[in-house]
């Protein structure tokens, strides 16, 4: 599954550390999701969307 | 996620390195006849100390400030303590001193029932893991560990069966599954470029 977290991040001029504290995980999971090596579950993904403010659809698509 | 270790807690991790540390020492000076009996007993309260005063600082630490891992390795830590005072009290009391007996049948037992503590350990781990990707890489590990340990015990049985090797003690399986999580850490970080906490 792809995902922007990269480019949302970069938009806020967050660091994967900055990330990991507003989701409450580790900075190893945010790098893990960004690099596309893990697919966050259900929860976890609209953690995200909360955090960016924004729909899951905009954050992650099919690959 | 907090990354900071507390003071407490890093007290409580090196006095329980330390507690294992001179158990083995003690354990090294007892069964190579550098030190007798009476001192051998009269210095097994230095690990016992050790041991008593990481736990007392360990139950300081807030539970919820502290990553699942860390408290992972302070129970770790506290199941080799266990482990190793009670084989030191098996070498000495079975072993030296001649016990028999439904005592000596207890005391043989508890050393490889430290085994189960860790299962327990790594059990809780999963659990109060709350940070799911960490969570799949502890599990990825025990499963490796696990499907190595089985397959290599069942593999060496055969063969012990047929005669082709020595027959090995049964303790030294439970030992290589520990070995076995190092071994699920590096296919953790082969595909996930991460070794994972419990390593």
């Amino acid at each position: 599954m792809k995902n922007r977290l990269k480019v949302l991040r970069a938009e806020r001029d967050w660091s994967q550390q900055d990330l990991a504290e507003h989701l409450d995980v580790s900075r190893q999971s945010v790098n893990a999701i960004e690099k596309g090596r893990y697919d966050p579950s259900l929860p976890l993904a609209f953690r995200i969307a909360d955090v960016f403010a924004m729909p899951i659809e905009d954050i992650f698509e099919r690959d | 996620m907090a990354n900071s270790v507390s003071p407490h807690l890093k007290w409580s991790f090196a006095l329980s390195a330390s507690s294992v540390l001179s158990a083995l020492g003690l354990t090294f000076l007892s069964k190579s006849g550098a030190i007798n009996d009476p001192a051998t007993y009269i210095l097994l309260a230095v690990p016992s100390a050790l041991m008593i005063l990481a736990f007392v600082i360990g139950r300081r630490v807030d539970a919820e400030k502290v990553k699942a891992s860390h408290r992972y390795l302070w129970r770790v830590a506290l199941c080799m303590v266990f482990y190793l005072v009670t084989l030191s009290a098996a070498e000495i009391l079975i072993e030296d001193k001649g016990l028999g007996g439904w005592m000596a049948v207890v005391l043989a037992s508890l050393p490889g029932l430290s085994f189960a503590g860790i299962i327990w350990v790594f059990g809780v781990l999963i659990v109060e893991e709350k940070d799911e990707f960490m969570r799949l890489l502890h599990v990825r590990q025990g499963l490796i560990a696990t499907g190595i340990v089985l397959t290599l015990a069942a593999v060496w049985g055969f063969l012990e069966t047929y005669r082709i090797v020595a027959p090995v003690a049964a303790f030294w399986w439970p030992t290589l599954w520990c070995f076995g999580i190092g071994v699920g850490a590096i296919f953790n970080k082969i595909k996930y470029g991460i070794f994972g906490d419990s390593a």
